[in-house]
């Protein structure tokens, strides 16, 4: 009796583990950006609840942190099995060190250019590579806070001498034309990048991104007098070089400054922080081509995927960045921007009609995207040497274009 | 008397430590010490380069710059931590009501994390919404300053901002070190005619030697170390203005990919740090 009991005892103890081995779960390991933390965080509880035989660990970074994690990461060979990253050089570095899944072949084969727009397949194809699942594709505009520009009798600019006068109207009201912020320099960057645009044109900027031409020529020369002549007339907070970019949004909602640069996605950040997105307006920074700058999102894939984790992955990713699961009560972080099925909520009154004016006018890539990370930190270190006057606009363009040499002869 | 066996066991005992010493410590200082002679930056895309790495840094003006800042920050800190922090632990190692309050009160600030104190000066420095710029509004001065943002003010605004966690742990070692002085030999100092400064100087200074070399070579590696204040409050500008060799030396490394050139910045730290705090911690122990 006792050794029977003893066979049942060893056997029920044995099942379990015979379950487990016989329906193996397939485990992924995800980083993700902080901002999407309320959403996802809900999101995957509700997937894992419907899929028990997969295990996912979410693990959330702020912008900065995240570059700098995954980049320690991939070099101690150590990085997720999933992780979120931008387009452009910050996502085609693991793109170029082989630590990325060529999704091409994939993506052939389960329908993505259906289940994608082409833009947002473009900006995740990296080195001939589709490099990730695409979540977002963001246009940058310019928003408004109308009862400031009525208050100043400023009228939406359409030309950049309006823009100017409208700049010129506001500072005599007292009111700072642009809310902006140095620290980090990519808030910044916005503008500086528009006045490039503006006085280059669309084909010697596509060309100055690239860095197939100098960046030492009259042009950027003259965008970079333009940017310190905005900086001397006040047209940027005071102190906005080390200013966080995070306090930028109060000082639109405090009509101290009026315009601010930012993607579509600025209706949600304003119906989040609780202020009403009936009392801003958006225009496109009137460069002369009509052209917005862009940037895509996306989840990278580790190279090292088996092939049930690479079907778990696209179906839970599909999942969270659904046009559903963006509408849903948990959405409100959510803007999967580049699934063809993608409907703006209603209560995002601008954000469509940002996203379509992008589409429609033409874009070029955001320039810290475009350029190489120790490139755009001499470009934000020359907007800040600009804006205190140690160098001029000549020698501003000159330190970019040696960074240019420097990267290019280390390549 | 020590028995013979008891070798063995001391290094058995020590055998833990040792291996976490070693694999923790002695193990990264040898491979960034041999990530310094390669180049590339990529993962796989290294190249042997020898010395270059260490010539290029002696070429690089804002790696010099940044190494311009932490010496400075070092005087400061030497200066004015230093006093500030005698200052305090001399006065609250007096007999006063509420004297163990005002110890909590001025230990506080160093259990909050650097980055969170970057924060809540940033807000102290905002130019139109800080406290400082809205203090001297509001008695009249006309003292309105871009604090942070200006290349001549960026570097010391963060030093004051750090001052205000940096005191607490000196001031407790001192208040330590005090507080071991016997109270004969401050009476028999008096006795002999000894009071006020030259008391200070001549009885309570000497017998705070050991405390000093403490503190001193604590507040200079960290002095050295400086990173977290900076990033939080300019992230090394305006221009570079704030760059400090932690700093750039990070940048360089996990912004950058430069594995190599950043880990010569690290072993040129530390080898500053071996050239000043060795020499210094050598000279005061000699005769304890």
């Amino acid at each position: 009796m006792k050794k029977l009991l003893c066979l049942a005892l060893t056997m029920s103890m044995l099942v379990p583990c015979m379950s487990v081995k016989g329906e193996e779960a397939v485990k992924l390991t995800f980083w993700t950006h902080s901002g999407m933390r309320d959403s996802i965080d809900p999101l995957t509880e509700n997937y894992l609840a419907e899929h028990p035989d997969i295990q996912i660990e979410v693990s959330y970074f702020g912008t900065d942190s995240i570059k700098d994690s995954l980049k320690v990461a991939a070099s101690s060979e150590t990085l997720p099995d999933l992780w979120f990253n931008w387009g452009g050089n910050l996502g085609g570095y693991y793109v170029k060190n082989d630590c990325t899944y060529d999704l091409t072949e994939y993506a052939n084969t389960h329908g993505w250019d259906e289940k994608f727009n082409k833009g947002a397949l473009n900006l995740c194809t990296l080195e001939g590579k589709l490099s990730g699942f695409p979540t977002s594709v963001n246009m940058m505009t310019m928003y408004y806070k109308k009862s400031v520009f009525e208050r100043c009798g400023v009228e939406v600019p359409t030309t950049f001498e309006e823009l100017e006068a409208a700049c010129e109207k506001l500072k005599e009201n007292g009111v700072v034309p642009f809310a902006t912020a140095g620290l980090y320099g990519w808030h910044l960057m916005r503008i500086v990048e528009q006045l490039v645009e503006n006085y280059a044109g669309a084909s010697l900027h596509d060309e100055l991104q690239q860095m197939n031409t100098s960046w030492d020529c009259e042009e950027v020369i003259n965008a970079f007098a333009k940017y310190q002549e905005w900086c001397n007339k006040g047209y940027f907070p005071e102190g906005f070089i080390t200013s966080n970019p995070d306090d930028t949004l109060m000082m639109l909602a405090m009509e101290e400054a009026a315009i601010y640069p930012e993607v579509q996605s600025f209706d949600n950040t304003v119906i989040n922080n609780e202020l009403d997105v009936e009392e801003y307006g958006w225009f496109a920074f009137p460069n002369g081509t009509g052209r917005v700058s862009s940037f895509g999102d996306m989840v990278q894939f580790n190279a090292n995927l088996t092939d049930a984790q690479l079907a778990s992955a696209d179906d839970y990713l599909s999942y969270i960045f659904s046009n559903e699961s963006a509408n849903s009560e948990y959405g409100a972080h959510l803007a999967p921007t580049s699934r063809s099925d993608y409907r703006f909520p209603d209560a995002q009154p601008h954000a469509a009609e940002v996203f379509s004016y992008g589409s429609g006018s033409g874009s070029f890539t955001i320039t810290d995207q475009a350029f190489p990370t120790e490139v755009a930190d001499v470009l934000f270190s020359m907007q800040e040497a600009l804006s205190t006057g140690e160098v001029t606009p000549e020698e501003a363009a000159k330190a970019l274009e040696a960074a240019v040499q420097e990267y290019l002869a280390l390549k | 008397m020590q028995s013979k066996h008891s070798e063995p066991a001391a290094i058995l005992f020590l055998l833990p430590a040792g291996i976490i010493y070693v694999s923790a410590i002695l193990f990264p200082i040898a491979y960034s010490l041999y990530l310094s002679l390669f180049t590339g930056s990529g993962i796989n895309n290294w190249e042997f380069c020898g010395m270059q790495n260490y010539v290029k840094l002696l070429q690089d003006k804002v790696f010099l710059l940044s190494l311009r800042n932490s010496v400075i920050w070092m005087m400061l800190t030497l200066v004015f931590t230093t006093s500030f922090s005698l200052l305090l632990a001399l006065i609250l190692n007096r007999r006063f009501f509420g004297r163990t309050f005002f110890r909590g009160l001025f230990y506080f600030p160093t259990v909050i994390a650097m980055i969170a104190v970057a924060i809540i000066w940033r807000w102290i420095y905002h130019p139109n919404l800080g406290f400082i710029n809205q203090f001297s509004k509001a008695v009249g001065l006309n003292f309105s300053q871009t604090w942070l943002s200006n290349p001549k003010s960026s570097l010391i605004a963060c030093f004051v901002a750090a001052q205000w966690t940096a005191v607490g742990q000196p001031m407790i070692l001192f208040l330590a070190g005090l507080q071991g002085i016997s109270e004969d030999v401050i009476e028999a100092a008096r006795i002999d005619g000894a009071k006020g400064l030259k008391l200070f100087f001549s009885i309570t200074i000497p017998l705070l030697k050991n405390t000093f070399v403490v503190v001193l070579s604590t507040l200079m590696i960290g002095a050295l170390k400086i990173f977290d204040i900076i990033v939080g409050l300019t992230d090394g500008g305006p221009n570079n203005a704030s760059q400090v060799i932690a700093s750039y030396m990070y940048s360089q490394t996990f912004e950058y990919s430069h594995w190599g050139y950043g880990a010569s910045i690290a072993c040129f730290m530390v080898l500053i740090m071996l050239i000043i705090i060795v020499p210094y911690v050598s000279f005061m122990a000699r005769d304890t």
